[in-house]
């Protein structure tokens, strides 16, 4: 590179001088300037209204549908088919970069509450009554009852599962009034077991009598197949790490749903309103669940095995690493696809043997999508005609014909998708696989067990607080499996199952009766506190100007001088008063208030606050965030280190202060996404690296070492980092001492900036190296530690983006950090009442801290007397 | 200074060598490690591992998805392979659980020369390929995948039970299965034709390609196999001239050239890195391919050719490969497609594969998942939005510490002191706390899903760039202001002419460090940005990251796009960086 400005360069460039090379800013004549910067300004200003208009130049009213790519290769064909039978419509497809299509809807939320939503979206159905209680989906029931008899699209709702359509409904739980749909639902998926039969054969898992491998059919037969089908780093211990998994329960998609179910257990009392999370069939389920995950030595075993899995045709469990999973009917394609001559069987999920005995059918759950109109669309007819040309029979053959046409050109079998329609799905499932005489009978049998299975499934109970309790169920599992309450249990002699779906029950239950309970009655009105800021700011100025004439003589304060000032000053006085000031003093209003961005706001008192400090993720998220002050005096003692090695006079300097350097100026996504990889158990160079170190002579003879100490033989493991509890902020740490670079910068400046007669003086007196050290350059540099203390203080309050993309929070909330915790709250809960509590915490938090470095760095920081 | 401390001083290091003894040498290098070398070798050690993580993201991102698991850093590299069809390598057969020791080296053999004369009998006649080795390989998958079929109680028996357990799994279709599997041969499987309006239509298919497809130039023969063609060909170097296949076909009954939106070429690559391309001539035009595809990996695969469509104004991405008209048709070229102004449905599609040298074949691995990067999302548009938001918040941000610093440095007014505490303290505060206010102050004025939220802030100033400008404006001496206001200039152009030029240093500094913040900013995008034509490459890469995770040598190198801008400015402005992170640790 040409242009790059070289290491010598940097070391002799005189600071904050100028040089030839420079523009010549500043003698542009000022007219110009300001010239330049208005039309910027009207430039900018023009082309906000431009993009914000609703208006097309042609006319045609815009669609934006989001979600599309959930209907295969061919959705813009099909779109563009409705465009040409519907000249006046415009649909414009987009995407919702939703982290995980099950439990976070922020995105179009955040959408629905800017007031721009889009106009029809592919919405995961668990979750439209819980958006439909807080009136952000438009009511589809008058738009089904008013199709004239002849609409060639018709939707017939009699033609569809009627546990899709009672997914889809929603009306409030414990009154009686007539579900109202709004949510139509598209497609249907249910879970089953996978078993992989030449793994069975293996194992010796056959039918005494045809000598046939045997899928288990009880809970009982389900946990000794996984223990006898997987295996270990180390045969017989579990400790050692899988090398093949025989079953975990939450590996593919179970869920405790699925567990709970069959053992009897609901989620809700029949009114809905009651939350029955810790009910015992439900804690028999988890218990079930995290004994097999024992069996296996852990659950972060199992969960660190898996994450290196990948998909497609390098499937686990079509290269053996796996024997048996529940998981949806949709991993039927990528066994046509990837595996078609694999041995599998597709059997219902095994159930406990004495539900089996009562007579009872195997139970499993179904979910899918649905498609919605938020309520405040723009086009809702439009919308709605989009809908239902996307399920009429026509278009669904189209978008699987092309399907079927693809697949099979490229030498794969076809299989069609679920589909919430019963009458679709049956006649898809004749002409394809009934009818189709090269189907394989592997899959011709799998589809008749799906058809069976179909019609009696159960779904997750339809609740307005849907997303909480999936989240606290999950969060339950976890606890769980983790054994999180274990100590706490043995001390109190409880359950630490119960005791865990106890304690994760408690949030959902507060929310629903929060829901149930009469709104608060008294709405905040802005108009007075609005009035009252403004006549604040307006105190300031004319503080300002009273005080110029008073002190005019006394201290010399020139009128010109001071408005000059107040120009001057002028953005960062807006700036202040509009985003910074204000927004702080409102946070404070919000925090006593329930406000939901779709419905005003109400006074609730203290509520938020009584609620917060009851909280348990509130605690946990403020002692992860603490954990990671570790990083500062980490990054700072490394980076001090780095800045001493380089101060040593060695040639080459500059290069070196580079690739220090480097890693800082990485954007935090991209570090993000590289160290997600680099932590991979399975993948990562790290975990490759440690363990051929573990697996050195050496490492054995440290192993061996340690053993002599131990009761148990000590085995050196690699840490699973972002999917154990106890390595993952750790492993962030890590990543964080990566950037150490930015603090040695720092350092190497404050360094440089010694003089050198001080040490020669302490050498004279007979100071050893760490005298010198100690004495003159940690003195020396204590301002430099002070600075990076604080900022490393606030940026640790602050971490957000790389625990969002990395591990959002998990596992079992071990890095859910505070700003996580309040970005969660506000902005997929919409919670924005609790979450400016949270906000407002964090400000006193940050003040403290900040007033307690001030005041001891009084005591220790050495300032330089320039 | 010591005897060869001089010498080396003198500047002669070949005179000093051959002046000293060995010994000296030694003593030499001793003295010099002790008192330099291992600084070196500590922070070279150090500087290594530092940027071990960017090498192995530059690496990873040059791999196929099945190099994934390997503990390899780098790639594995193709080669010019002269000739398809082509024997794969042999998998190796590890001892099965149960096996012991002894006992499974000679079954493993004995399992092996049977299972190899079973395969060597059932080789197909008319592959160009050896036999033995073929036979060789397709017999080690057949063993690897039957014996992971058998009991494990099976090898604890006698040799001679396993041996005819095993011999009952090999059956006729394992071993055409595994000669099938080893063989990397490229097969066209079919061709089809979808119009606009979502009709499909089959072109030719299987065997009846060998029929329907000729030849054109290139050494090639079209072999009729299963469920497709092979193409057997053969380049002497990577040089080589193309082999070319013509397919002349009419158009299916109700189609009109201008209804024609793909054609889908299905087919199953032979790992060899090659490329094809295409060129239509329809209704007397002729299209080419904008790219070629590289044959790469085993896997059957689809290549779709298409002219442009309503799929160019969308974000779809792109999985297509794009036609564009390149000239009209000569009057004997149509001709010789049967092309008339009556009878204009005659259509001519060649297929060009071209060789590729082992320097090619490297090129087109390492490019590959880059431009399965751009392909997947609109990645120009997704820069262009982050430039701007780069452009206007760097111009703010320039703007806003200079002006504004300008009251606190050099003007005397009363509550400066006051500001000045509420400034400083606004650098401690989270950016948070004010997360919830701020969104709905900007939804208030219609402002979500605008870029505006984004840089609108950095024009009334950022505390610590403001900090940052009032620091040095202070050391600038007051009489350069003073003689301007003799010389009758007002104070915005006092400010304009002497105080911001004074200050470029520092502004230089300010604007390499907004410029990376704001190509960095992620929860900005994440709550004010609905579509998706105004994502930044922040949220953009993420998205990528949502929709295919698994796909991570694709992810890296979408990691890698987004890298190297900011790095390069990095390199490019050092100085000014390095100053602006040292001043701002200054002061305490």
């Amino acid at each position: 590179m040409g242009s790059v400005v070289t290491v010598d360069d940097v070391e002799r460039a005189p600071p904050l001088s100028r040089t030839r090379s420079e523009p010549r800013l500043g003698l542009v004549p000022l007219r110009v300037a300001v010239a330049c910067m208005l039309s910027l300004l009207a430039l900018v200003a023009w082309w906000t209204w431009r993009s914000t208009r609703e208006a097309r130049p042609d006319g045609r009213e815009t669609i934006v549908f989001w979600g599309s790519s959930q209907l295969g290769e061919d959705a813009y064909t099909i779109v563009n088919r409705f465009e040409r039978e519907n000249p006046g419509y415009k649909v414009e497809m987009g995407t919702a970069v939703a982290r995980d299509l099950t439990g976070d809807a922020q995105r179009l939320l955040t959408a629905i509450t800017g007031g721009v939503p889009p106009d029809l979206v592919w919405f995961d159905r668990f979750a439209v009554g819980e958006w439909a209680s807080k009136h952000a989906l438009e009511d589809l029931t008058p738009y089904i009852e008013g199709q004239a008899p002849a609409d060639s699209h018709r939707i017939d709702l009699a033609e569809y599962y009627d546990w899709a359509v009672d997914e889809g409904s929603y009306r409030t739980p414990g009154s009686s009034e007539p579900k109202r749909m709004y949510g139509m639902p598209v497609s249907a998926d249910i879970r089953v077991l996978y078993t992989n039969l030449d793994l069975l054969a293996n194992e010796g898992l056959v039918d005494p009598v045809t000598r046939q491998p045997k899928p288990p059919a009880t809970w009982e037969e389900l946990r000794d197949y996984a223990k006898r089908l997987s295996r270990f780093k180390t045969p017989g211990d579990p400790s050692s790490g899988l090398t093949r998994l025989g079953f975990a329960p939450n590996y593919g998609n179970s869920w405790l749903y699925i567990f709970a179910f069959q053992a009897g257990g609901e989620f809700l009392s029949p009114d809905r309103t009651r939350v029955t999370l810790d009910a015992p069939p439900v804690v028999r389920a988890l218990r079930f669940m995290t004994d097999i995950y024992d069996d296996l030595g852990g659950v972060a075993q199992a969960d660190a095995f898996q994450q290196g899995f990948q998909s497609g045709p390098l499937d686990p469990f079509f290269r053996g690493q796996v024997a048996m999973k529940i998981d949806g009917n949709w991993c039927l394609d990528g066994f046509a696809a990837y595996a078609p001559d694999m041995h599998f069987a597709l059997t219902p999920a095994p159930m406990p043997a004495d539900e089996l005995a009562k007579g009872r059918d195997p139970i499993t759950w179904a979910g899918g999508w649905a498609l919605v109109i938020p309520s405040t669309a723009k086009h809702k007819q439009g919308s709605w005609k989009l809908l239902q040309y996307l399920r009429s029979w026509e278009t669904i053959q189209l978008l699987e014909q092309g399907k079927r046409e693809r697949q099979q050109s490229e030498g794969r079998l076809y299989l069609p998708g679920g589909q919430a329609n019963r009458v679709h799905y049956e006649r898809l499932i004749k002409d394809a696989v009934d009818d189709n005489p090269r189907m394989p009978p592997l899959f011709k049998q799998s589809f008749a067990t799906l058809k069976e299975l179909m019609k009696h499934t159960l779904i997750r109970p339809v609740t307005p607080v849907g997303q909480m309790l999936w989240r606290q169920h999950v969060s339950g599992y976890e606890d769980a499996v983790n054994h999180v309450y274990a100590a706490k249990a043995k001390a109190e002699n409880a359950d630490e199952i119960a005791m865990a779906l106890a304690a994760n029950q408690i949030p959902v239950q507060r929310q629903l009766d929060a829901l149930l309970q009469p709104l608060p009655p008294h709405q905040v009105s802005w108009a007075p506190y609005l009035a009252l800021y403004a006549l604040a700011v307006a105190a300031c100025l004319l503080a300002i100007l009273i005080l110029q004439r008073r002190r005019r003589l006394s201290h010399g304060y020139r009128l010109r001088e001071t408005g000059a000032a107040l120009l001057f000053a002028s953005p960062w006085f807006i700036g202040f008063a509009v985003l910074t000031g204000g927004p702080i003093l409102f946070s404070i209003v919000y925090s006593f208030t329930t406000y939901d961005v779709l419905t005003p706001a109400r006074y609730v008192g203290l509520a938020n606050y009584r609620e917060l400090f009851a909280d348990p993720l509130f605690y946990k998220s403020l002692g992860n965030t603490a954990f990671m002050i570790l990083r500062i005096p980490l990054v700072m003692v490394v980076g001090l280190a780095i800045a001493l090695l380089l101060n040593q006079g060695i040639k080459g300097i500059g290069l070196y202060r580079t690739a220090f350097y480097m890693p800082v100026v990485m954007p935090a996504v991209a570090a993000s996404l590289l160290w997600m990889w680099i932590f991979s158990p399975s993948q990562g160079f790290l975990n490759q690296a440690l363990s051929w170190m573990f697996d050195s002579a050496p490492g054995h003879a440290f192993e061996w070492v340690v053993s002599l100490f131990t009761a148990k033989p000590f085995h050196l493991d690699a840490p699973l980092w972002l999917k154990d509890q106890n390595w993952s902020k750790p492993a962030l740490i890590i990543m964080n001492v990566w950037t150490a670079g930015g603090s040695m910068i720092i350092w190497l400046a404050g360094l440089q900036g010694i003089p050198q007669q001080l040490y020669e003086a302490a050498s004279i007196d007979g100071a050893n190296a760490w005298k010198r050290f100690r004495h003159i350059t940690i003195p020396m540099l204590s301002p430099y530690i002070l600075f990076n203390l604080i900022m490393g203080l606030i940026g640790t309050m602050q971490i957000f983006g790389e625990a969002y993309i990395m591990t959002n929070g998990g596992p079992a909330n071990s890095t859910l950090f505070y700003a996580l915790y309040l970005f969660q709250e506000s902005f997929q809960f919409f919670r924005m009442g609790y979450a400016s509590a949270l906000a407002w915490i964090l400000f006193l938090v940050v003040l403290v801290l900040t007033l307690i470095q001030l005041w001891m760095s009084k005591r220790w920081v050495h300032y330089d007397q320039t | 200074m010591t005897r060869p401390d001089a010498l080396n001083a003198i500047g002669d290091r070949a005179v000093a060598e051959e002046l000293m003894p060995r010994a000296s040498r030694v003593a030499r290098f001793g003295r010099w490690f002790a008192a330099k070398g291992w600084v070196h070798v500590l922070v070279m050690t150090l500087a290594a591992a530092f940027l071990y993580p960017f090498a192995w993201m530059l690496f990873t991102s040059m791999k196929t998805d099945e190099e994934l698991t390997s503990p390899r850093l780098l790639p594995e590299i193709p080669h010019f392979v002269p000739a398809s069809p082509y024997v794969r390598e042999a998998p190796s057969l590890a001892r099965p659980e149960g096996a012991s020791e002894d006992g499974w080296k000679t079954l493993a053999e004995s399992i092996r020369r049977e299972t190899e004369a079973a395969v060597l009998a059932a080789i197909p006649a008319g592959v160009a390929v050896d036999p033995a080795a073929w036979a060789h390989a397709a017999a080690a998958v057949v063993a690897v995948r039957e014996t992971a079929r058998m009991p494990k109680q099976a090898w604890q028996g006698s040799a001679d039970e396993a041996m005819a357990q095993y011999r009952a799994l090999v059956t006729p279709v394992a071993i055409t299965d595994a000669l099938a599997d080893r063989l990397a041969a490229l097969e066209i499987q079919t061709l089809q034709l979808r119009t606009l309006d979502a009709r499909i239509f089959p072109l030719v298919g299987g065997a009846d390609i060998a029929t329907k497809i000729t030849v054109e130039s290139g050494s090639a023969t079209l072999v009729p196999t299963a469920d497709g063609t092979r193409i057997d060909y053969r380049f002497a170097s990577g040089s080589d001239a193309p082999v070319v296949l013509a397919y002349r076909f009419t158009l299916p009954d109700g189609v009109q050239p201008g209804d024609l939106h793909k054609l889908i070429v299905s087919l199953k690559p032979d790992d060899s890195w090659h490329r094809v391309a295409a060129t239509l001539d329809l209704d007397r035009g002729r299209w080419v391919s904008d790219r070629s595809t590289s044959l790469a990996q085993n896997r059957a695969t689809s290549i779709v050719f298409q002219p442009p469509s309503f799929d160019d104004d969308t974000y779809k991405a792109r999985t297509w490969v794009r036609l564009s008209l390149e000239r009209p048709l000569a009057s004997n070229e149509m001709f010789e497609n049967d092309i008339t102004p009556e009878h204009d449905r005659s259509v001519l599609l060649r297929l060009t594969i071209s060789p590729s040298s082992t320097v090619r074949a490297m090129w087109g691995k390492a490019t590959r998942n880059y431009q399965r990067a751009f392909d997947s999302v609109p990645f120009w548009t997704y820069v262009g939005n982050s430039l701007l938001l780069v452009a206007l918040t760097t111009m703010g941000a320039l703007f806003s510490s200079a002006f504004v610093a300008y009251a606190f440095a050099r003007l005397r007014w009363p509550g400066r002191g006051v500001a000045l505490i509420v400034l400083l303290s606004t650098m401690m505060l989270p950016g948070q706390v004010t997360m919830i206010p701020s969104f709905l102050i900007w939804r208030e004025l219609g402002w979500y899903n605008t870029l505006n939220p984004l840089w609108v802030g950095a024009w009334f100033g950022n505390a610590f760039f403001i900090f940052l400008m009032i620091q040095h404006m202070r050391t600038i001496p007051k009489e350069l202001e003073e003689a301007a206001r003799i010389d009758g200039l007002k104070v915005v152009q006092t400010w304009w002419y002497i105080i911001v030029p004074q200050v470029r240093p520092i502004l230089a500094a300010i604007a390499i460090m907004s410029f990376l913040g704001a190509w960095n900013e992620f929860m900005g995008p994440l709550i004010y940005l609905r579509d998706q034509s105004k994502f930044p490459l922040s949220l953009g890469l993420f998205g990528v990251n949502l929709e295919s995770g698994s796909d991570f040598s694709m992810v890296m190198a979408g990691d890698m796009l987004m890298t190297l801008p900011a790095i390069i400015v990095f390199f490019c402005f050092q100085r000014y960086f390095i100053q602006g992170m040292t001043v701002s640790g200054m002061k305490g």
